[in-house]
């Protein structure tokens, strides 16, 4: 692969991306503490990486004022569900329980997360989580685009079925994480542990 | 691919890494692009977005999960999708990176090249339609893209046995398709 010769238009993108890389490594000076880490105007720099099993928000706007905490929509091939807030974690356990769905969800606190918990996992053909994403929250039943929500679908085959639903959270004060699969046998509880 | 070392997650605050980062990817992702866009305006937007992503979102990369090209396709494929049009627009609007405005006459050529070096990619994608969209997405990035079953598996959240299973279901329907087909099985 060539390293090093790039088109005109390559290289005049090139030098943007470096000229905003340049501004953005000075913002930490304009973010002296955690709470404006998750202001509103932070926003604008979310994003999503396709990690195995969990959506990243850089410098994410995730919290109060968005309701409901959670929504789960019927899909034809299964459940889209949607988290506005890391609240209410009993609240969607059981309303996935109404639904069939065994769910063991953990909101961990600012810069805690729980530590690796060895399970089953699922044999080939399991239930499976799909479209990880993130997208807009609702807010009163509108979206206005001043925050963020957690959205991915599970298989129908998880009704009903022998496994559990695991979701848990894992954030400081740049970036927000959501871990979430599908395992069998017994969850070990969480052990909340500083995020490192 | 590459054998370099860095630190992916230092795209957002280090113009060198960046640099390096950038130079050994742009290819193959205007590659990627280009077998699924025929727009040279629409494939140079993109390509915007998916580093203006990429270094949002550095912070997720973790080299012990897969490689660069993997997590970098798997940010090329949401960003085709439109699941981060909508941010990576916001991104746009604060940073002014709109990929289409850098496409002056000079780059216009090149762009068209890259295109139509890959229209048979783009035809072999469309032929495969009938595939399930789960076992296409894994067959596409395979045998089109040039991924690994690891890669690809790393670009569409799957565990690489779930990859492994669904290309080979991918695989068995397309030479099931082949072969009950005779103009096809002649032209293979």
């Amino acid at each position: 692969m060539n390293t090093t010769e790039l088109d005109p238009f390559e290289e005049r993108l090139l030098a943007r991306l470096r000229a905003n890389v340049g501004a953005t490594a000075k913002a930490p000076d304009a973010v002296p503490s955690r709470r404006l880490a998750f202001s509103p105007r932070r926003m604008a720099l979310a994003g999503v990486a396709a990690t195995v099993g969990a959506v990243v928000i850089w410098g994410a706007t995730l919290g109060s004022n968005t309701s409901p905490a959670f929504a789960i929509d019927p899909q034809p091939d299964g459940f889209l569900i949607r988290i506005n807030t890391f609240e209410d974690a009993d609240k969607l356990e059981a309303a996935l329980a109404d639904m069939g769905i065994r769910a063991d969800i953990t909101y961990t606190e600012v810069g805690y997360e729980c530590e690796e918990r060895v399970t089953e996992g699922v044999p080939e053909g399991g239930p499976e989580i799909s479209g990880i994403t993130i997208t807009d929250a609702e807010r009163n039943g509108e979206t206005d685009g001043s925050h963020i929500a957690f959205e991915f679908e599970v298989d129908k085959s998880l009704v009903n079925s022998p496994y559990t639903l695991v979701v848990e959270t894992s954030w400081d004060e740049k970036t927000a994480t959501l871990d979430s699969y599908i395992t069998g046998g017994e969850i070990p509880a969480c052990v909340v542990t500083k995020v490192k | 691919m590459s054998d370099t070392v860095r630190d992916v997650r230092k795209l957002a605050g280090d113009p060198v890494t960046l640099e390096a980062f950038y130079r050994e990817h742009v290819g193959e992702v205007r590659r990627f692009i280009a077998r699924r866009t025929d727009d040279p305006y629409l494939a140079a937007d993109l390509t915007a977005d998916v580093f203006m992503t990429a270094i949002a979102t550095c912070a997720a990369y973790d080299a012990a999960k897969g490689s660069e090209i993997g997590w970098l396709v798997g940010i090329c494929k949401n960003v085709i999708r439109g699941d981060q049009r909508k941010r990576a627009r916001e991104l746009r609007a604060m940073t002014r990176v709109v990929g289409s405005e850098l496409m002056a006459a000079d780059a216009i050529e090149r762009a068209t090249e890259i295109i139509d070096s890959q229209r048979a990619a783009r035809d072999f994608s469309t032929a495969l339609a009938s595939l399930p969209p789960r076992e296409r997405e894994v067959f596409e990035l395979v045998a089109v893209d040039g991924l690994t079953v690891t890669e690809a598996a790393q670009a569409l959240s799957l565990k690489p046995g779930t990859a492994r299973v669904r290309l080979h279901r991918a695989r068995a329907r397309v030479m099931a398709t082949v072969q009950s087909n005779p103009m096809m099985a002649e032209e293979h």
